[in-house]
């Protein structure tokens, strides 16, 4: 079973459309990273996802239940929704100790989950004076005070410096290591890249791609490269497998939507003399850039 | 439902908001006893040890009241302006039960706050009395009725500063709604105007509780036409609460 389906969600505000005929589901055990542009409706559908938003149709549950109809939500599913979710005259230890008082959790958890992300020295100053790096740092320690299951984070990589950033990647792939599903949103892909297993990646409030990170590199802006004296020769023949074909240089071709294997048989059928063939993997945020553009969205 | 309701009071607990209005509210509640006292009898004023003159002392003349509902307003609309909310509602999605449990907790903070001013105007007046050489019987009907009135007002004013807080969730915007009608509308306006329907208006019902007869309704109808005013604020607020989206 998924951790997390979502179904034909859509939720309108007035005459916008933030979130549009939806569906994606979150494997049990594994990250997921939600992708987007800004604006794109990722924070609309965690929100929905969450109950705190109510969709205009279709539905979002964890584990086949909505958010608000679970019996204990903060044990079964740790949210980070954004850094401004604080009082700022309130200690960090103040904050988690009345959330734990309100989902029923022993107050010594507390300790553990400061502890957990970094923040045990700066426990009792005031949240006002934190940096952006150290309020998400307790947004994610609110986020596991109930040791849930399905942690849904919203842009945690926000305000994190490259050394936080590292930091978050290693944790979220222990988190995943110990059985949990991650759902984390982002729209800075190169933060997420070396992180994910599968990706949801949606423009416009619509969904754009699901696949794992290697089918999506792979089916996306994967090109091959291959160098031949016979340049037209070579061109007349994948352009017949209808093929796109373009010169990359007086004896070199670039070749879009077709594999290794394909290209070697048009080679082979054509005869014509080849020195090099490479495949060339596009990287996330080029499949990302490529796909959501696709759409007719700039990003 | 405890649990909430002692999260709600960790919250007031843990921010220094409720300290300092308590410390506003016991400042100007001395303030006032002086005032009182040094002005007893004087131009109409009730005689130094009379029930109307305890009165007075004990109620802070609605002080601790107005200072109980902005407490409610900043312990709900609060929520909003600081997005605390969110959380909130993530450990609790049944927002009508939140909103109950911050309703009572206010409730219990209004009873805290009316009873340390009441103190407050006591320990100021008691001894103020004993050098005057007026004698006064604490044990008065008057003097219970006066500190059961004003504590009553602490409670009710709490739960409807939490209703109006959920009606409008803008805090300043909640606050300056609240300080315009109590003070300009009701007070001012009606109140000149219309002198006989301000007895029936929300404010003018607290005040019968604790300033009952005269120009008032009795201290009786007073607190169930305001506790009714309250009820309904209440239930509005929470629907409120309950419906929009936390976006």
């Amino acid at each position: 079973m998924s951790a997390i389906t979502v179904e034909r969600l859509s939720k309108r505000f007035g005459a916008v459309t933030a979130v549009d005929d939806l569906s994606f589901e979150v494997g049990e055990g594994a990250i997921t990273g939600f992708l987007g542009p800004n604006g794109a409706g990722k924070t609309t559908t965690l929100r929905t996802l969450l109950g705190l938003v109510s969709p205009t149709s279709g539905t979002a549950t964890f584990g086949g239940r909505p958010y608000r109809k679970l019996p204990e939500p903060s044990r079964e599913v740790g949210a980070l929704l954004e850094a401004s979710g604080f009082h700022p005259g309130r200690s960090a230890r103040d904050h988690l100790r009345v959330l734990a008082m309100a989902a029923g959790i022993p107050a010594g958890r507390v300790d553990e989950v400061l502890g957990l992300v970094g923040l045990t020295d700066a426990a009792t100053r005031r949240v006002g004076g934190y940096s952006l790096g150290m309020r998400q740092r307790l947004g994610l320690a609110a986020a596991l005070l109930g040791d849930p299951r399905v942690l849904v984070l919203d842009e945690p990589a926000n305000g994190l410096d490259p050394e936080g950033v590292h930091w978050l990647r290693v944790l979220l792939r222990h988190l995943a290591a110990e059985g949990r599903s991650v759902l984390v949103s982002s729209h800075v892909l190169a933060e997420m890249a070396q992180t994910v297993d599968h990706v949801v990646i949606i423009a416009r409030g619509r969904l754009v791609a699901q696949s794992s990170l290697a089918e999506l590199t792979a089916q996306t802006g994967q090109r091959v490269r291959v160098r031949t004296p016979q340049v037209e020769a070579l061109r007349g023949a994948l352009a017949a497998r209808g093929v796109t074909v373009e010169a990359a240089g007086p004896d070199e071709l670039l070749v879009t939507g077709a594999s290794t294997e394909a290209v070697g048989r048009a080679v082979a059928d054509a005869g014509v003399v080849v020195y090099e063939m490479r495949l060339e993997r596009s990287d996330l945020e080029a499949a990302f850039l490529e796909l959501t553009t696709r759409e007719g969205v700039p990003s | 439902m405890t649990r909430l309701f002692r999260a709600e009071l960790l919250k007031l607990s843990t921010t220094r908001t409720a300290r300092g209005l308590l410390a506003a509210a016991l400042a100007l509640t001395l303030l006032l006893a002086v005032a009182t006292l040094l002005t007893a009898g004087a131009e109409g004023n009730a005689q130094l040890g009379s029930a109307g003159n305890l009165r007075n002392v004990i109620g802070g003349s609605g002080l601790a009241s107005a200072l109980v509902l902005v407490l409610g307003i900043l312990g709900m609309a609060g929520e909003f302006r600081h997005g605390t909310v969110t959380g909130t509602f993530l450990a609790t999605p049944d927002r009508g039960r939140v909103v109950a449990a911050k309703l009572a907790a206010y409730a219990l903070a209004g009873v805290g706050l009316a009873l340390a001013t009441a103190l407050a105007g006591l320990a100021v007046t008691l001894p103020w009395l004993a050098v005057k050489g007026v004698g006064i019987d604490l044990l008065d009907l008057e003097v219970g009725r006066a500190l059961a009135g004003t504590l009553l007002v602490g409670a009710l004013y709490g739960t409807a500063g939490v209703a109006v807080g959920a009606l409008v969730r803008n805090q300043v915007a909640a606050v300056v709604v609240t300080l315009a009608w109590t003070q300009f509308v009701e007070a001012g306006f009606v109140g000149s105007v219309f002198p006989k329907v301000a007895r029936w208006l929300p404010m003018g019902a607290a005040a019968a509780i604790t300033d009952p007869g005269g120009r008032f309704l009795s201290m009786w109808a007073g607190a169930l036409l305001f506790a009714g005013y309250v009820l309904l604020l209440a239930t509005v607020g929470t629907r409120f609460v309950v419906r929009r989206d936390v976006a």
